[in-house]
């Protein structure tokens, strides 16, 4: 509660509590609209096949419990499928279909940043976080959708790239080694994209 | 130029995770905005975002006292219908679930208080309580998931600073390790130049990887500015 106290201290007078949402990624809640202009997204996204996002909530979690509970009225159903899980990725192998664990990361990837990029002002700027697994190189993957996006010739905006930064660290300790499932590496980057929009289009 | 663009907006992150996005874009006077898929992230993003009101901090320690007594009648209830002698019962955890709901229905507090309460009921200070394995119980099956939960750094660390908590949620990628550095990735909301905020990027996120991966700076470390 001391520390509570403390982040109510930090936080300038006058700004607005933060507005939370059981909702997918890929269907940014409309009611964000309100809260417009939206100059910034900042985020980082699953990796593309590490783990199973949703196993991290216990059914039997009361909070989680208490969530659900209480946020019935929330406009969007949340997906079954989350994005970039690790389930998803040794089923399809499983199963040898036609459809690639790529093949859905990267449509999963144009749906969050489109539905990202929907809201976000014009001129507005999205930051990313990510690491690459799984054989995908999601400073690719990051920039093909945003081209793909771009592409739309519906769509009355473009994305572009403006910089990124990429790293790869290299574990020793076991742990860490099991994390990155024996590789001991694993690379990661920071994007930044712009949104403009496009007269011509609108 | 300024990553910022010198703008005054809301900030949005979609893949909210506990909340340290949205706590830093609150810190620097931005409306904050969050989703996530998992009711369990929204649930502590919700209580690490609070800013409570000294009347709602008040209502908060109440209905807590209220949770643990009730809890521990309950205990003490299945204690006295038990054999002399026999070996404590079994915890139901369900039943402790519902207690802690009826209590809240009873005490009346506000949705955010209640959620808060559920939060805390989580928290790793519970560990510290006498009475922590009543505390424990409504939220896991058992300590050691009440510690996945909470462990290692605790969520809490995260409001104080930014650095803690979603090392826990995105353990096996650690992928949060670069977004909560100390000079991390929420030095993009700031006016530096974009030159060097992606070289400092760069640095602080190769200290942190490094760090985190035990193993001292020296990995392989690419920028590049496309503007």
């Amino acid at each position: 509660m001391t520390q509570l106290a403390a982040l109510r201290r930090a936080v300038p007078a006058g700004t607005p509590g933060a507005r939370i949402e059981l909702a997918d990624a890929r269907e940014i809640p409309s009611a964000f609209r309100q809260f417009r202009p939206i100059d910034g997204v900042l985020t980082s996204p699953p990796y593309p096949g590490v783990y199973n996002y949703l196993e991290f909530t216990p059914a039997q979690s009361g909070l989680a419990a208490h969530i659900e509970r209480t946020s019935s009225t929330h406009e969007h159903a949340i997906s079954a499928r989350e994005i970039g899980a690790k389930a998803d990725k040794d089923d399809l192998a499983a199963e040898r279909t036609h459809a690639s664990f790529e093949d859905l990361w990267q449509a999963d990837t144009v749906a969050w940043l489109q539905a990202a990029a929907a809201v976000l002002s014009p001129a507005g700027r999205i930051a990313i976080l990510i690491g690459d697994d799984s054989g995908i190189n999601t400073l690719e993957s990051i920039t093909n959708a945003a081209a793909t996006i771009s592409r739309n010739a519906s769509s009355p905006y473009t994305l572009h790239v403006l910089a990124s930064a990429s790293l790869s660290s290299q574990a020793t300790r076991p742990w860490a080694k099991q994390a990155t499932r024996g590789r001991g590496y694993r690379r990661e980057h920071t994007i930044l994209l712009e949104k403009k929009v496009d007269a011509r289009r609108e | 130029m300024c990553v910022c663009a010198c703008v005054t907006g809301a900030i949005l992150d979609p893949f909210a995770g506990a909340g340290t996005t949205l706590i830093e874009a609150m810190v620097a006077g931005r409306a904050a905005l969050g989703c996530d898929i998992s009711p369990l992230t929204v649930g502590v993003a919700r209580a690490h975002c609070w800013l409570p009101t000294d009347a709602a901090l008040d209502e908060l320690r109440c209905a807590m006292v209220s949770i643990i007594a009730a809890l521990q009648s309950q205990e003490e209830g299945a204690a006295e219908g038990a054999a002399e002698g026999a070996p404590p019962a079994a915890i139901d955890f369900s039943h402790a679930r519902a207690v802690v709901s009826a209590t809240l229905d009873a005490a009346g507090v506000s949705e955010v208080v209640a959620a808060a309460a559920w939060f805390l009921l989580s928290h790793e200070e519970v560990y510290k309580w006498p009475d922590w394995r009543k505390v424990c119980v409504p939220l896991s099956l058992d300590a050691s998931q009440a510690c996945l939960l909470t462990a290692p750094s605790g969520c809490m660390h995260l409001l104080t600073a930014p650095s803690g908590c979603m090392h826990l949620l995105t353990a096996p990628s650690g992928c949060m390790h670069l977004l909560t550095a100390p000079s991390g990735c929420m030095h993009l909301l700031t006016a530096h130049p974009l030159a060097i905020l992606v070289s400092t990027l760069a640095r602080s996120s190769a200290r942190a990887s490094a760090r985190s991966l035990g193993r001292s700076p020296g990995g392989c470390l690419e920028q590049r500015v496309v503007t």
